[in-house]
């Protein structure tokens, strides 16, 4: 069982207007396409569309969807509005990270609080694969500055529509 | 701030309820190392959630130049839509805020269609055509190298 890619790549260009009103444009890519094909199709295509829109092109992006080839049925007792929240630190100790895991599992929490043991084995697992996953030497998650996650500070569960203990 | 590679993993519970997880990458992240990693965390995620997996999506930015700024009357709720076809199937493309190029194409403002042959504008033709080729369906019928544009309608909002 894994994630596999067998779906279109999605090409989708974003264009703002002169009131800042956003909108996009999806296509999609035949199967397979690399990274570098795709790239080279949007720069192709910006001449056309720009002559057919006068909005303001601010970028593009090419998404990759893989699907769970072997989807299992959620449980009844699975809510997504159910989070284990995770806080991370960052490299340099320049802020965290705060990750949600929807519908975390029953048996990682802690009668009469919310707070979630870290050395639990399921969110030591979890939380080693963000800091030190298979990208590159101990290189995993990074934060949208693209600094390093380096450890797991505190997780808790929360709900989005109850009150914490 | 620079363009990182994203990773979303959406999950379903049993009352249909949707939730994603996302993670940035460190940059310049190779699709097929994200996809391990993807794979990796799923492993360790799926011990620790009750919900379902039912995809992971890997998105890059492009490297782009943007345009200029935007017409005074520009309006992105305005769209111009491309309707095309396959010969096996058929869908749409919808241009934001279409110039006025489109809009000299003729018939009422609101809901006229226009067909290949009536437009007689070949360089607007050949734009859509050189905009769409190469597209495909979700149901992953690759399209023909070039194909025909079967009608334009303008829709306004």
């Amino acid at each position: 069982m894994a994630l596999t890619n067998t779906l279109a790549p999605g090409l989708s260009f974003s264009l703002v207007d002169n009131n800042r009103q956003p909108s996009s444009i999806g296509l999609y890519l035949p199967v397979g396409t690399p990274l570098a094909d795709g790239a080279t199709f949007a720069t192709a295509t910006r001449g056309p569309l720009l002559a057919l829109t006068n909005a303001r092109l601010k970028g593009a992006n090419l998404g990759y969807t893989f699907a769970e080839d072997a989807p299992v049925v959620a449980p009844p007792e699975s809510e997504v509005e159910r989070k284990l929240v995770l806080v991370f630190e960052v490299e340099g100790g320049r802020g965290v990270v705060v990750q949600e895991v929807p519908s975390p599992v029953f048996s990682i929490e802690t009668a009469n609080t919310n707070e979630v043991d870290i050395a639990n084995a399921l969110v030591a697992a979890y939380a080693a694969q963000i800091v030190s996953g298979p990208i590159g030497i101990n290189n995993g998650a990074v934060n949208q500055y693209g600094l390093q996650i380096t450890a797991l500070r505190r997780a808790y569960v929360s709900h989005r529509h109850r009150k914490s203990r | 701030m620079p363009c990182l590679p994203r990773l979303r993993l959406r999950l379903v519970d049993n009352n249909k309820g949707v939730s994603q997880a996302g993670y940035y990458l460190p940059d310049a992240t190779p699709l097929s190392a994200a996809l391990t990693f993807a794979n990796t965390l799923r492993g360790v995620l799926l011990p620790l959630t009750s919900a379902a997996l039912e995809w992971a999506e890997l998105t890059y930015d492009l490297q782009i130049t943007p345009s200029g700024p935007p017409a005074p009357d520009s309006n992105t709720r305005e769209k111009l839509a491309l309707f095309y076809s396959t010969g096996m199937n058929h869908g749409s493309i919808l241009i934001p805020s279409p110039r006025n190029l489109a809009y000299d194409l003729g018939g009422p403002w609101r809901g006229f269609r226009l067909t290949r042959q009536a437009a007689n504008d070949a360089e607007l033709l050949d734009d859509i055509e050189a905009m769409v080729t190469g597209t495909v369906f979700r149901n992953n019928d690759v399209f023909p190298a070039l194909f025909t544009v079967g009608s334009l309608e303008q829709i306004v909002p």
